[in-house]
């Protein structure tokens, strides 16, 4: 459109006005005079040459306004020469219709439910905790007397139990792990035990008779309830993300005391109230507490020196939540169409 | 528990919300209109009616609690009452009644308030009953005074093969562990439970007899175990009824009735002796608590409970021991007071000493398309037996299906159902694994099932799935893994296609080989020859043999051996085959000169036709 020499021309006269119509003119100039030290050289370069002749004489007011114009020539024409500058080697030769999908051979989904025990234990193993396991068949002293839920006690039935031809029974919770490791082990203690676990429930939406937990165990010379609030602080946030809230609310378990049920601030609605939290604010996430002095006497361990916390929580559950499953029966159901959902 | 908030304010001013109430304990299920219902956990049968509730929330709020509308009865000379069984019966309390309309219909405000915690309403005297029960928590019972033969009644264990017909209608066969009521011939109640039909409050009821007692909570359980019959009255006897509140439950129940008593009451075995007072130790508060409770707020929260000088209430039978005193004054203060601390751990964590060889085999099958799935851990005998027909299962007492009886013996039947539900929902060629147990009398060994449908699978790549997962590993024991296509006769009983394949290996055995150890010989910097054999072989020889034959004595410079295509089929010489073999010749030290990949390629020839293979 303009040759080089009418650019200088216009760049050596004093600030046009208005300002607008020579600006769009350089800026229309650049394809035709793509050299970068045409524009941008030091001394010579055109942009010098408008800021010494538009910008330096001008006065007042149009100063600001010649000078926010110039500017934005500059980073125009920076950009311009930086995009040219990229480079031109292709790394791909055209197709006819990239906006086909790729034949994707992808990778298998872990079971979402093995997911987030991995993810669980992960979070507790950065925090020093070893995991142990146990077996799957018990007996009731594991099972129950040793966590303080004598013969007779309302816990017992409360936990519906399969028991076994042999007088063993599937264990109701990953609690026995604690027993088991505690008769093996001195303090200080940290362990997590992923397992299953069982309950005569009838399979329906919420119940199966075999699901997993995973149960933490701290026991140490200074250990307290605000300890605890604090793991589980951290695993919560973890977990749920950092903005949740949580608290501790009072409830019973035979083999912790003081106990409490941990619920977060609701994940979907943020603690306002939806279907989820029932309307609540909170999800009800785990059950735990300061281990009962009772427990501690059964694995020898000295109350007055130590003193411990511990949390059960049911995994399927905490995956429920997660992904909004709305059937745990689905977990177990080996269907791909909700598996391969999860990779 | 269901409760009406207007009833509750009878005793306290205000009622806090829900919230506040459920981080004291009294966790609030659901809130609609009057009604507020609470979730309320076993260790307190104290809250398990208004007044219990209403101290609560007294002691909460520090507001102050009105006092239970009754006169106490005058003691003494009543109707007649032996306790043959004190350790299941420590108390009995009972007073007699005249002149009362107790079959008859209910105080209209009585009523509305039973039907909004939804009962509906018998007659005077059971719904005032109920009504005292929901009250103040301690159950009652009224007994037609008429029917009840030799003016007695009598807390004593059945008799064999005694007969009661209870409240329902059923007839139940006692057991000398059945602690019943009895008068002077026969049983009319079992204990705690449930009353029986015959001394039952009718239309024509003249004089009551009304039992307020305090029952063993491990007899009551039992019993309403035995019978399967759980009731009001069981659920709060089973865990603790408040053995001082009888007197005050049976002046209630007059005051309400408006009857005549007739004599005093009668009290066997009174309220007991005080529990021993706990000693706590403000050390011991801050230990388990980790942050001090000033002393003025630990003694308020404590006096607010009913706690004096150490000694817990009648209703408390949850208290006994330094720490359930720590856990009360936490839970009145707020487990939100006590500072969170991430505490310190000094030492190092250990993971599961399989983990990582389970992630490794976790890994391996999910880059080779296997889902990963999780089935439970029953089975139903007959499908064990079919494939795991050696192995003695342990069973489940009390299964909830016959599909549930027995834990598994194999791993197989599960994953033939997932493969067939796949099927049936359309999935094409489903692909999965699963990582579990087998569980027998004395141990419960890892196992890892695959499973696949697929008509373009073959035996040796489905074989390769299976070396992908042994070669992670060591090499030892001489049984790993069972594997192949399932039989033409299994398939169809289990209505799957006859391109299923499964898997079950020994996952246990694998742990204990340990994972494969990686050993490092430097790629030759020289060029490699091969050659290619073309041999007919009979039948019987397999590639083992023949590739053993190829490396022992080695040949000199035989870097590998590969069978690259197997033929059988029309155009060979019958019980024959046809087997290609590549031969790689590589020297760590120089160049081969052809001479010397010839002497090989002579040998491999020499040793071929040895095993009686004829060169094609």
């Amino acid at each position: 459109m303009s040759t080089a020499a009418e650019l200088i021309d216009l760049a050596q006269r004093a600030a046009p006005s208005p300002l607008e119509p020579a600006l769009d003119a350089l800026r229309a100039a650049i394809p035709e005079h793509a050299q970068r030290d045409f524009w941008l050289a030091r001394k010579s370069g055109l942009l010098t040459l408008l800021n010494d002749n538009w910008l330096k004489p001008a006065a007042g007011e149009r100063k600001r306004e010649i000078g926010q114009g110039l500017n934005q020539l500059r980073r125009f024409v920076t950009e311009y020469f930086e995009a040219a500058a990229a480079p031109a080697v292709k790394i791909a030769e055209a197709v006819e219709d990239e906006t086909l999908p790729g034949h994707n051979a992808r990778i298998a989904p872990l079971h979402p439910v093995l997911q987030v025990r991995d993810e669980i234990v992960s979070i507790f193993l950065r925090l020093g905790y070893s995991v142990a396991d146990g077996p799957e068949i018990e007996s009731a002293y594991y099972n129950f007397e040793a966590l303080n839920i004598p013969e007779g006690h309302p816990a017992r039935e409360e936990q519906d139990t399969l028991y076994l031809a042999g007088g063993n029974l599937l264990r109701t919770h990953t609690s026995p792990v604690q027993v088991r490791t505690m008769e093996r082990q001195r303090p200080p203690l940290r362990i997590v035990v992923p397992g299953k676990v069982y309950r005569r429930d009838a399979p329906d939406a919420t119940h199966s008779p075999n699901f997993h937990q995973l149960e933490g165990l701290a026991v140490d010379r200074d250990l307290h309830l605000g300890d605890l609030r604090g793991t589980l602080d951290h695993f919560a946030h973890e977990f749920f993300g950092p903005s949740v809230t949580t608290r501790l609310r009072p409830s019973y378990f035979q083999f912790t005391e003081p106990s409490a049920e941990l619920d977060v601030s609701c994940i979907f609605c943020q603690g306002n109230g939806c279907r989820t939290c029932k309307q609540s604010g909170w999800i009800e996430v785990l059950g735990c507490g300061m281990v009962d002095p009772a427990v501690f006497r059964f694995v020898d361990y000295d109350p007055d020196e130590y003193t411990g916390f511990a949390f059960g929580m049911g995994i399927e559950r905490l995956a429920m939540i997660r992904y909004q499953v709305d059937d745990l029966q689905r977990f177990y159901s080996g269907d791909l169409r909700f598996l391969e959902q999860f990779r | 528990m269901k409760a009406l908030k207007s009833w509750l304010l009878e005793f306290v001013p205000a009622l806090p919300s829900a919230e506040a109430l459920s981080l004291c304990g009294l966790a609030v299920e659901r809130e609609e209109g009057d009604t507020i219902e609470f979730d309320i956990t076993s260790n307190r049968p104290d809250w398990l009616s208004h007044y219990g509730v209403a101290r609560e929330i007294a002691a909460l709020t520090s507001a102050p609690l009105a006092a239970l509308p009754a006169a106490p009865l005058p003691a003494g000379a009543g109707f007649t009452v032996v306790v043959d069984a004190p350790r299941a019966c420590p108390r009995f309390c009972a007073v007699q009644l005249d002149g009362v309309a107790a079959g008859g219909p209910s105080d209209p405000a009585v009523l509305a308030r039973l039907q909004a915690l939804g009962h509906r309403g018998i007659n005077a005297m059971a719904d005032l009953t109920n009504y005292v029960l929901h009250e103040m928590g301690q159950p009652t019972h009224a007994y037609d005074a008429d029917k009840l033969r030799g003016a007695r009644l009598i807390a004593r264990f059945a008799r064999k093969s005694e007969t009661l017909v209870t409240l329902d209608g059923v007839t139940r066969t006692l057991t000398p562990d059945d602690l019943i009521i009895a008068d002077a011939e026969r049983p009319v109640g079992l204990a705690g439970v449930m009353g029986g039909l015959e001394t039952l409050i009718t239309a024509s009821t003249r004089r009551v007899v009304l039992e307020a007692a305090y029952f063993d909570p491990l007899t009551v359980r039992r019993m309403a175990r035995r019978h399967n019959l759980h009731t009001d009255a069981s659920h709060r006897f089973e865990r603790g009824a408040d053995r001082a509140a009888g007197p005050q439950a049976l002046a209630l129940l007059c005051a309400r009735s408006g009857a005549r008593t007739m004599g005093g009451m009668t009290d066997v075995g009174g309220p007991g002796e005080a529990p021993a007072a706990i000693r706590l130790r403000p050390e011991a508060l801050v230990r388990v608590l980790g942050a001090d409770v000033p002393l003025t707020e630990a003694e308020r929260i404590l006096a607010a409970l009913g706690v004096e000088r150490g000694v817990p209430p009648s209703w408390r039978h949850d208290l006994s021991r330094e720490i359930d005193l720590i856990e009360e004054i936490a839970r009145l203060h707020g487990y939100d007071k006590f500072p969170a601390r991430l505490p310190a751990f000094s030492g190092a964590a250990a993971p599961l000493p399989e983990a990582a060889l389970r992630d490794r085999v976790r890994t391996q099958l999910r880059g080779r398309g296997f889902a990963e799935a999780v089935t439970l851990s029953f089975a139903a005998e007959a499908e064990c037996a079919e494939f795991a027909p050696n192995k003695q299962p342990v069973r489940v007492l009390n299964p909830l299906s016959e599909e549930a009886a027995i834990l598994r013996t194999s791993s197989l039947p599960a994953m033939l159902h997932l493969l067939r539900n796949n099927l049936n929902h359309g999935v094409a060629a489903p692909r999965l694994y699963e990582i579990g147990k087998l569980y027998f009398a004395d141990s419960e060994p890892a196992v890892l099932s695959i499973g696949v449908c697929d008509a373009a699978l073959d035996h040796r790549a489905f074989k390769g799935e299976i070396e992908a997962v042994l070669d992670l590993f060591e090499t030892g024991a001489p049984s790993l893994a069972r594997y192949g296509r399932i039989d033409p006769a299994t398939a169809t009983r289990w209505k799957l296609p006859q391109h299923t394949w499964t898997a079950e290996l020994d996952l246990a055995a694998l742990y204990r080989l340990g994972p494969r150890r990686l050993r490092y010989t430097p790629p030759s910097r020289f060029p490699a020859s091969e050659r290619d054999f073309s041999f007919l072989f009979e039948n019987r020889r397999q590639w083992q043999e023949i590739s053993a034959a190829l490396l022992t004595p080695p040949i000199a410079e035989l870097a590998s051996l590969e069978p690259v295509e197997i033929f059988r089929g029309p155009g060979l010489a019958p019980g024959h085959y046809a087997l290609l073999i590549r031969a790689r010749f590589q020297s760590q030290t120089r160049t081969l000169i052809d001479a010397e990949v010839q002497a090989g390629a002579e040998e491999i020839i020499r040793r071929l036709a040895s095993l009686g293979g004829t060169q094609r």
